[in-house]
């Protein structure tokens, strides 16, 4: 069960409110049209200006202090967790960005094993044995599966 | 009726032809693991296989990536009853009776349970869409586009208010996932909108992309660290210990029944899914027992009525999206949009045109939950072992695959820091409490909202009124309107969703 804060809670409206005025912006830099031909301004205006109405609604709903029931799970995905931590954004972030640069450049192989290093740092508990393990059957099974199996176009080795 | 049972042939011809059984098996056995395995969910684990199915035949590929998501419902209660951590959250209503029923060492029954009332609530379902979805596609043959806005409205709403948090959030949350619908092209006139001079984004986010990032990869960022619990042993599982008892056979079956009929109608439904429909059924078991207080403590009743709901509402889904083309839920949604990958247009139409794909793949549910019946009771062993994987083992193997899979599904390194930077949005939004589904509802359907938005005042020359005009499109609205007054008032929603 996520912790609320005030603070985090008109924070997280905020950010709400402000992208639905950004896009309201945004959008009147396109042809608004008319009733009878809407632009492809309208409806972004609208989606624009709704957004950021909503996040003054959920403000106003945290100011009055709702609550509702907090056992009704989501239709996907665990429960949240309850805070922000770095390490593991950060560890996913540079082996995903690792593993789109490498993959048209040095191929599959490279890309596969940098991700599965790099991402694995987001756990502070690695074991490194396991973990080159881990990257050295992604790296095999990846090469019989994806490209041999499944024919996808990515390169082995070396670049496209 | 002859027509009907010559339908059942052609579906029957197709489901069990050997590519199609092949694909069947390979979808709820996928299902079953990414169900079972806490921290992948069957959206994550369809958008993973959709660029997979690229050079499959269209009809196969379906197969394949619905058995993905019924056999995840199987799956996701193993996790919920022996770790009481689900392994996918539409099982986390599980828990609450799944455990303590383990714990009493009772394992082998709430298993087998669970199992058999799937089975049950799915068929059900499907014998609902075998009726119901003919007949509303005939209806839909007369919806012209001012009907279409209002009935996705409707799902929109149905879907971002019936949830259990904040209805406010699960609004703005749709209205965000349109607002990403509208980058890239405008379809009325090729202007190119919020591109931001990024000529990837000519077409707009990958689906894929955009699925993988706010399921997948937030889910593993967020899961990355957390406790993992050791599943509980159970050793050799013998069928005996398995099979309810008279006196327990006869506690299940009406909450069995209540939990089909519910699941159906929440799954049938546009918009809501698997999850509000097991939250809604526990609360009605609660609700109606002589022993309520028997309920968090191990009552049979309470993994019933929800397993067979959620199933049920899985395949019920299937109703608005194969009469309507309008998805049931966000999971069907991504098939949705595979189904328009693959060049077919789901509509009303497809029924008619397509006899063989609608048949063969409803044919295919039944099909394929045998299997998954044959797959969760004799074989239980073999997925609790799976529970015994470390999280750190597994969660860099599962990051290649989506790397790999959205990188191949374009050819387009550019994708692959789509899905990072929605995976970072969709973390944030989870530690705010703001909900992703609808945001992948809202993405999928706020271009078709806009093209029936337009064409609807185009068509009435410009005036609103058309869509409170014609009776049907009005009846949507008023029912769209229910959802959001119910928003706006709290006991009324207390008392819908019962607690």
């Amino acid at each position: 069960m996520t912790l609320h804060t005030p603070t985090r809670d008109y924070s997280a409206a905020a950010v709400v409110t402000a992208f639905g005025v950004g896009l309201a912006a945004l959008s009147s830099t396109y042809p608004l049209g008319s009733m009878l031909r809407p632009g492809p301004g309208f409806f972004p205006l609208v989606v624009g200006l709704l957004i950021a109405g909503l996040g003054i609604v959920i403000a106003v709903e945290t100011w009055f202090g709702t609550r509702y029931a907090d056992e009704g799970p989501p239709d996907e995905g665990t429960p949240a967790p309850a805070r922000f931590a770095i390490r593991p954004v950060l560890a996913v972030f540079v082996g995903m960005i690792a593993f789109a640069l490498l993959v048209d450049r040095a191929g599959y192989v490279a890309a596969s094993i940098a991700l599965v290093f790099i991402s694995a740092l987001g756990e502070p508990r690695s074991n490194w044995l396991t973990v080159a393990a881990v990257a050295a059957f992604m790296a095999l099974f990846g090469v019989l599966l994806f490209i041999w199996g499944l024919g996808l176009p990515v390169n082995a080795f070396g670049p496209r | 009726m002859s027509d009907f049972a010559a339908n059942i042939m052609i579906g029957l011809g197709k489901a069990l032809s050997g590519e199609s059984l092949l694909f069947c098996f390979i979808g709820v056995t996928v299902g079953t693991v990414v169900g079972v395995l806490p921290g992948i969910g069957p959206l994550a684990a369809i958008s993973l296989a959709l660029p997979m199915t690229y050079y499959l035949d269209p009809t196969a590929a379906l197969i394949m990536l619905a058995g993905i998501f019924y056999g995840a419902q199987y799956g996701g209660s193993t996790a919920s009853i022996l770790l009481n951590l689900p392994g996918t959250a539409t099982a986390a209503i599980t828990c609450l009776d799944g455990y303590p029923l383990a714990q009493k060492g009772k394992a082998p029954l709430a298993l087998f349970v669970t199992a058999i009332n799937s089975f049950i609530g799915s068929s059900f379902a499907i014998v609902l869409v075998m009726g119901f979805a003919p007949l509303i596609a005939e209806l839909a043959l007369e919806f012209s586009s001012a009907e279409y806005f209002s009935v996705m409205l409707l799902g929109l709403i149905a879907a971002s208010t019936m949830t259990a948090g904040s209805p406010f959030k699960g609004l703005a949350m749709v209205i965000f996932g349109i607002a990403l619908g509208l980058v890239g092209t405008d379809v009325n006139t090729g202007m190119f909108r919020f591109n931001f001079g990024i000529l990837e984004l000519a077409d707009g986010f990958s689906l894929v992309a955009l699925a993988m990032g706010l399921f997948g990869v937030a889910e593993i960022i967020g899961n990355i660290g957390s406790p993992q619990g050791t599943p509980m042993k159970l050793g050799h599982i013998r069928f005996k210990e398995m099979w309810p008892s008279k006196p327990e056979w006869k506690k299940i079956w009406a909450p069995t029944l209540r939990g089909s009929v519910i699941g159906s109608f929440v799954g049938a439904l546009p918009g809501t899914g698997p999850g509000i429909a097991s939250l809604m059924a526990y609360a009605t078991e609660k609700r109606l027992s002589k022993n309520p207080e028997e309920f968090g403590k191990g009552a049979l009743e309470g993994i019933s009525a929800p397993e067979a709901a959620n199933n049920a509402s899985v395949q019920a889904a299937f109703i608005p999206t194969l009469s309507l083309g309008i998805p049931g839920d966000a999971v069907v949604a991504v098939l949705l949009g595979a189904m328009i990958l693959h060049g077919i247009t789901p509509g009303p139409n497809l029924i008619n045109e397509q006899p063989e794909m609608f048949w063969g793949l409803i044919i295919s549910f039944w099909v394929g939950n045998l299997m998954l019946l044959v797959l969760n009771i004799p074989l239980i062993g073999l997925w609790v072992k799976l529970l015994s994987i470390p999280y750190n083992i597994l969660y860099p193997a599962i990051l290649v695959f989506i790397c790999v899979g959205v990188y191949s599904s374009d050819n387009n390194a550019f994708d692959v820091f789509v899905v990072l930077g929605f995976g970072v949005v969709g973390y944030l939004m989870r530690i705010f409490d703001y909900p992703a589904m609808p945001v992948l509802l809202g993405f999928i359907l706020g271009p078709l909202l806009e093209e029936h938005f337009r064409r609807a005042l185009l068509l009435s020359r410009g005036h609103l009124t058309t869509f409170v005009d014609r009776p049907i499109s009005l009846a949507f609205l008023l029912l769209g309107f229910a959802f959001l007054a119910a928003a706006f008032l709290p006991s009324l929603r207390k008392k819908v969703t019962g607690d």
